[in-house]
């Protein structure tokens, strides 16, 4: 009997625990099967984390691969104001710690947010001061930032891009697409104390952006910068450019423009100085435009080097006009009208090919049309159509005026007379490469149009020499080398009138004669003092033609 | 009874073994963890300093230097410029061994060379 009891309660425990172990069962099967979507998102929030990767942005480079753009790696600071109890505190630590608006960090603190950001981009002290502190709350992240090493140098060209490294001027605008990389991401577990376990981690690296190289070289860049200096320091003028460019493949060897800025702080510069003035501003040229001119005069046939114009004794009736040279000519050669800079005479030997004639060689030089460089924010300039003149434009147009260009697309028009009558397409990107240094993308010199033969081009070529030579470009004579150009002295038009006492001084050349290796175009705005091209803009001229020869190692004429 | 503790011990060992493993990998993935950010120091590090190297050779920086040690850099004349050039060795056109057995069996077999393309 005893044993039967015994047997009794055995059966009824075991028969409790099938009953518990049934249970457990079932609430196993109900965790692990039926609910399985549910709790396993449950998890995946806790512990799994899945991250963008940021790509790093491509670099500028030029010619010979000198950095002008790079990224550089910062900590930004950001807090989770859930995880912050004694706010106050928090924000005069805070304040202390870093450079920051006390208003603007406790009107953030206060949210009800789970991520806000105190400040991008902190110093590396902040940082260090920071990760000393160890408040509760805040955090850093890693971002990178844009950053120009050589300063100021080629700031209009370069750029810059906003606090998520987005471009938004220069070439960091224009090539945005090939620069930014793509983003990639990163999925992995976290452990109960937040760490990151690298195990189970699934990714896609993120691609980074390619690498632009530059036709300009930081050499003459820094030439041709430097003489800015100096002639702003002389002449104090509103506004200055200077581009160096090859008239046989187009591409810009420096670009450079007054004021300027400083890329690593372009948001403490004004508005008026972010602009790339040799491409935005548009002004009358003046006398340089005589080039132009005297290429059609010639190609046409109609006029020749020899052929003599009487220039009036400097003073000329035309129409309602009276036209005035500087100094009063009397019987002159083309060559010498141009050389002298003789407005009568220029008006003169236009007038012999005609208004549909000049115009059309003026379209096919590029003038009222953008060049079509590969950069953002080009003006187009001014020449309206032909259908519009009136007789009195045929006395202002020949000579620069009642027409407006850019210092880039009169470097463009110069070139044709360098190197035999050719239109070249302006560029200054020479190749984009990927992080492996292959070659993604190369831009080849581009020949736009013929626009005057040989010939002609060798016959302005000879006279612009005697322009340096013996004209009013003494002051552009190089040492070692002969150049060629053509001195302007434009009065501006503010308002619709000409302004009394404001001019443009200008001087645009290229060198050597024989074969000539770079354009020059200096263009110098309100220049205090004297405003003659001659003796403003034809010595910077010589200093950047002269030292950026020697540094090519161009051989020099006999 | 035997073989039915003799499974579950099997069982349970390699239960055992399973966890024990994977713990090795959870491990293993901190280390790396701690490798990358190391690494993610050195490129930071190595980003800055090229940044730093570019800013140094940077030409206004260099010639603030220049002119803050006195030194003035002047053109030299065209006369004062020498070239040198160093002719080079004219390489003898190596030409190769070929055995009396190779020949033999070069002569009896056919082969498919690829041409030079100049």
């Amino acid at each position: 009997m005893y044993r039967n009891i015994n047997r009794k309660r055995q059966l009824i425990v075991l028969f409790l625990f099938c009953i518990l172990f049934i249970c457990l069962i079932l609430r196993v099967y109900n965790r692990q099967v039926i609910n399985y979507e549910f709790f396993k998102k449950k998890a995946d929030i806790q512990h799994r984390v899945k991250i963008e990767l940021a790509p790093e942005r491509g670099g500028i480079f030029d010619r010979n691969n000198r950095a002008f753009a790079v990224d550089t790696p910062i900590e930004s600071l950001y807090a989770v104001p859930r995880e912050i109890t004694n706010k106050e505190e928090v924000i005069r630590s805070i304040c202390e710690l870093i450079d920051v608006d006390e208003n603007i960090v406790r009107e953030r603190i206060n949210k009800d947010k789970a991520f806000i950001w105190i400040k991008r981009g902190l110093s590396s002290e902040e940082t260090t001061r920071i990760k000393i502190s160890k408040i509760n709350g805040l955090y850093l992240l890693q971002e990178t930032k844009r950053s120009y090493p050589k300063g100021d140098l080629l700031c209009h060209v370069i750029g810059f891009t906003d606090i998520d490294n987005k471009g938004i001027e220069g070439i960091e605008l224009y090539y945005e697409n090939f620069l930014r990389g793509k983003y990639g991401w990163k999925s992995f577990f976290r452990d109960a104390r937040q760490n990151k376990i690298s195990s189970y981690e699934e990714f896609l690296p993120a691609k980074k952006g390619y690498d632009i190289i530059l036709t300009i070289d930081e050499v003459i860049q820094h030439t041709v910068e430097t003489e800015m200096r100096e002639l702003v320091k002389k002449r104090k003028p509103e506004s200055a450019m200077i581009i160096v460019m090859s008239p046989i493949t187009g591409e810009i060897y420096a670009m450079c423009s007054y004021p300027s800025y400083e890329n690593n702080q372009y948001s403490k510069a004004e508005k008026e100085d972010l602009k790339n003035r040799c491409i935005t501003d548009v002004y009358e040229p003046g006398s340089v435009f005589k080039v132009l001119s005297a290429c059609a005069d010639i190609d046409t046939g109609k006029v020749k080097p020899d052929d003599m114009f009487f220039c009036e004794n400097g003073q000329y009736s035309v129409g309602k006009r009276v036209l005035h040279d500087y100094h009063g000519y009397g019987n002159l050669s083309f060559s010498q009208v141009i050389q002298k800079s003789s407005n009568i005479g220029t008006v003169k030997a236009t007038a012999k090919i005609g208004e549909d004639d000049f115009y059309n060689y003026l379209l096919n030089f590029g003038i009222g049309q953008s060049t079509g460089i590969d950069l953002p924010g080009e003006e187009n300039g001014i020449l309206r159509n032909v259908r519009t003149w009136t007789p009195s434009d045929m006395t202002t147009i020949p000579m620069g005026q009642g027409v407006s260009c850019t210092t880039l697309q009169l470097a463009d028009a110069l070139s044709v007379v360098a190197n035999g009558g050719l239109l070249m397409q302006p560029y200054i990107v020479k190749e984009i490469r990927d992080e492996n240094g292959n070659v993604i993308k190369k831009f080849k010199p581009k020949i736009k149009k013929r626009v005057i033969s040989g010939k002609s081009a060798d016959t302005v070529k000879e006279i612009l020499k005697g322009a340096v030579q013996s004209g009013t470009g003494k002051k552009a004579i190089l040492n070692g080398y002969y150049a060629c150009g053509k001195t302007g002295t434009a009065q501006k038009v503010i308002g619709g009138r000409y302004a009394e006492g404001k001019y443009i001084a200008s001087f645009m050349g290229f060198a050597p004669y024989k074969d000539p290796e770079l354009v020059v175009v200096v263009s110098v705005n309100e220049p205090k003092g004297d405003y003659f091209g001659g003796s403003v803009a034809a010595p910077v001229f010589r200093e950047v033609m002269q030292k950026s020869l020697r540094y090519l190692e161009v051989p020099e004429e006999s | 009874m035997r073989k039915f503790f003799s499974i579950s011990i099997t069982l349970t060992l390699l239960t055992l073994l399973y966890v024990y493993q994977n713990v090795e990998i959870i491990n293993i993935g901190y280390g790396i963890t701690k490798q990358e950010q190391l690494l993610s120091t050195y490129l930071d590090e190595h980003k800055q300093l090229v940044y730093n190297l570019n800013k140094l050779e940077s030409p206004f920086t260099l010639c603030e230097r220049l002119s803050s040690e006195s030194i003035e850099l002047v053109e030299a004349d065209v006369q004062n410029i020498y070239y040198a050039c160093v002719k080079a060795e004219q390489e003898k056109p190596l030409s190769p061994r070929i055995s009396m057995l190779d020949r033999f069996f070069d002569s009896i077999t056919l082969t498919a060379e690829a041409r030079d393309s100049k």
